[in-house]
């Protein structure tokens, strides 16, 4: 099973090598929820002897077009890009890059139908939803062809907002403030937010499993990913190498928020009403 | 002139004949699995069956919503399902996940619209989903009218845009706060709306950042009534109005109001004025404000709400006509009201009028003080002819 590592900068890519199998980047002005976001050139110029995934995976407006398709075409020695939107699938079937293309779709990537779906539209790779049980990738992976990657550290997306959010509130009761990160805080818990070209919340909690780690990798899951967003290098080297082997420290004297997220915890819905069940 | 649909939602079968009564060109509901109000009363196959035998006798259509986000243990009943919808005759579905897009192809001859929980916002990802077979899409809320024109003229294919009701804070989908402070799964219709709760908010150092009140990711309504003239002028194909948990009132008045607008205007261009009156029935209707949102670009502070109960329960709605006799109107209660109130009575024959109450009386002609009691029904003179199902509002504006 692979390590992809969502970098803060050139210099943890530097540090963390030894710790890793691959990295996922974002492209200036087309990306969101990954820590380094980088020209075309940038990316092409990476020299590292690891796979180099690109997250194209914001939702996208018509003025996104242009810069899409001269990035799709540019992108040179690349594993894959990460999409959300069927825009980025249209023009790769136009293209016909080298590289793959990875659905994700973040809190919709849950099913192995859906999987299959974008399978027969020549996407090889899923990067499965944080949202979903342990159960649910490990039934997800019987059913599907596809290579598949799985969030197993870090802070997790819940929120993206074409508005912004915080400068909206800041603005509306005239506070000066420039923090490079802001934390909404409800019942004593503390959500990580960004308000730069759109406004994402994190989760509270970094998910972090050692046992579900073991479980993926007995059952041959192709990927799974470490999120370094809000994590200082130090202690995200240590948990690199605690899910090597290669650290007695336990995650649990790094960071006082840890869990499994939805890895043991179903979310649920009700539907009432149906005489006809 | 291509005059667009106007599409209301539908709570339950009484919403929607009140929606088609009231001028709606098609409604929307969920039935009774896969849809996105997993805690709306949602409709029975039985239920489905009579929304479409009421509504194609009245050459109006029906879209059922299965526009859930797939999991595994779901897939298994849908085929079996959108045959289901299928035998019932129902005019679309309304999809967001791709693989039910495929399957229904495959398997049933169902027209089916792209819901707005794709975020669909540009004419690559439209002309992808034209690809597949879809035959609407309804686009994200997020886009302005120039991205919403780029588009129409850049396909062939029908697309459908919100213009009333509220809005997520989030690109729709990319929203799961519900999932993680209420394990309720939003994008399988358990949405705990946590878009409407108070946050504190601290800066990188972890200290208070405190306005006159807390942070919120509440936004106002969406409301495009003054918009409408140019989105027809667009082609936009079909007019969504948003709300499958609001009350009969609601849908009633929201759907009266566009009407008049798109008949207003289609009917005469030349002579279309915008009536101001229109939009302040909207925000009584609603009790919330609403602007116009993205459409112009605009998603500034304007467009929050921070100032925490932000929606009353609406007293406007006083009653319902059950019949009229000689001058007379037979009225159920539905909230409080009283001699010597200024009321309107609308309905779908009905143009609007205005009147003082003078008298109510009990069925046998006993004079009461006011009606105090919901579903109470009492007797009141009205000045012109009502009918049955006219409803009677506080007069406002």
């Amino acid at each position: 099973m692979k390590k992809l590592i969502i970098p803060n900068g050139f210099d943890e890519i530097e540090q963390l090598k030894n710790y890793y199998d691959g990295i996922i980047v974002g492209v200036k002005d087309l990306s969101i929820n990954v820590n380094l976001y980088l020209t075309v050139d940038e990316i092409n110029s990476i020299n590292l002897d690891k796979e180099v995934f690109v997250a194209i995976n914001k939702n996208l407006h018509n003025s996104d077009l242009r810069k899409l398709e001269e990035t799709m075409k540019s992108l040179k020695n690349i594993k894959g890009v990460f999409y959300y939107d069927a825009a980025v699938v249209y023009l790769y079937e136009k293209l016909k890059p080298s590289y793959d293309l990875v659905w994700s779709q973040e809190h919709m990537t849950n099913s192995s139908v859906t999987c299959n779906y974008w399978n027969t539209k020549n996407v090889n790779y899923a990067y499965l939803s944080g949202d979903i049980t342990l159960e649910e990738i490990l039934n997800i992976k019987q059913k599907t062809k596809m290579k598949l990657i799985v969030p197993i550290f870090g802070y997790l997306p819940m929120f993206v907002s074409k508005r912004h959010l915080i400068k909206n509130y800041l603005d509306c009761f005239n506070i000066k403030d420039d923090s490079k990160i802001y934390y909404l805080e409800k019942d004593e818990k503390k959500y990580p937010t960004l308000d730069n070209e759109l406004t994402s919340v994190y989760s509270a909690n970094i998910l972090a499993s050692i046992c579900a780690y073991q479980e993926l990798e007995k059952n041959e899951i192709d990927y799974v990913t470490f999120n370094a967003f809000n994590i200082e290098t130090s202690k995200f080297e240590e948990v690199l190498k605690i899910f090597s082997n290669k650290s007695n420290q336990k995650l649990e004297d790094l960071f006082l928020n840890i869990d499994t997220g939805f890895l043991y915890k179903e979310t649920y819905y009700k539907v009432k009403g149906d005489k006809n069940e | 002139m291509n005059k667009p649909e106007l599409l209301a939602p539908a709570g339950d079968l009484e919403r929607l004949k009140w929606a088609i009564d009231y001028g709606a060109d098609a409604v929307y509901f969920g039935g009774p699995v896969f849809g996105l109000r997993a805690n709306a009363i949602n409709f029975t196959f039985d239920d489905i069956a009579e929304a479409v035998r009421y509504a194609h006798e009245r050459n109006r259509k029906v879209y059922v919503t299965v526009n859930i986000v797939l999991h595994d243990k779901e897939a298994l009943e849908l085929e079996k399902y959108l045959k289901k919808l299928e035998s019932l005759k129902i005019d679309a579905i309304i999809v967001s996940d791709p693989a039910i897009i495929k399957l229904a192809h495959e398997k049933t001859s169902l027209e089916i619209h792209l819901s707005t929980q794709q975020s669909t916002l540009n004419k690559y990802a439209v002309e992808y989903f034209k690809n597949e077979g879809v035959s609407r899409i309804v686009l994200g809320r997020e886009t302005t009218k120039e991205e919403i024109e780029e588009i129409i003229n850049s396909t062939s294919i029908e697309i459908e845009c919100f213009i009333h009701g509220a809005m997520c804070a989030g690109y729709s989908g990319r929203c799961v706060l519900s999932n993680f402070l209420t394990k309720r799964d939003a994008n399988r219709g358990g949405c705990s709306q946590i878009c409407r709760w108070d946050f504190k908010l601290l800066d990188e150092n972890l200290s208070e950042l405190k306005g006159k009140s807390n942070f919120s990711f509440c936004t106002k309504d969406l409301s495009l009534i003054e918009k409408i003239p140019e989105m027809i002028d667009m082609g936009i194909k079909s007019f969504k109005i948003e709300g499958r948990m609001r009350s009969i009132y609601y849908i009633a008045t929201v759907v009266s109001i566009y009407r008049k607008v798109i008949d207003e205007y289609c009917n005469n261009k030349e002579k279309y004025a915008y009536n101001e009156t229109y939009k302040k029935i909207l925000d009584n209707c609603a009790n919330r404000d609403s602007i116009v949102q993205f459409f112009d670009g605009n998603s500034d502070y304007h467009c929050q709400y921070y100032n925490n109960a932000i929606s009353a329960s609406n007293q406007d709605f006083l009653g319902v006509v059950l019949d009229y006799k000689d001058g007379y109107a037979i009225i159920e209660e539905r909230n409080h009201f009283e001699p010597n109130t200024n009321v309107e009575i609308f309905g779908p024959k009905t143009e609007t009028f205005s009147f003082k109450i003078k008298e109510i009386t009990d069925l046998e002609g006993n004079i009461k003080d006011a009606a105090r009691h919901a579903e109470e029904v009492v007797k009141i003179k009205v000045p012109q002819e009502v009918c049955r199902n006219d409803i009677m509002r506080l007069k406002r504006v």
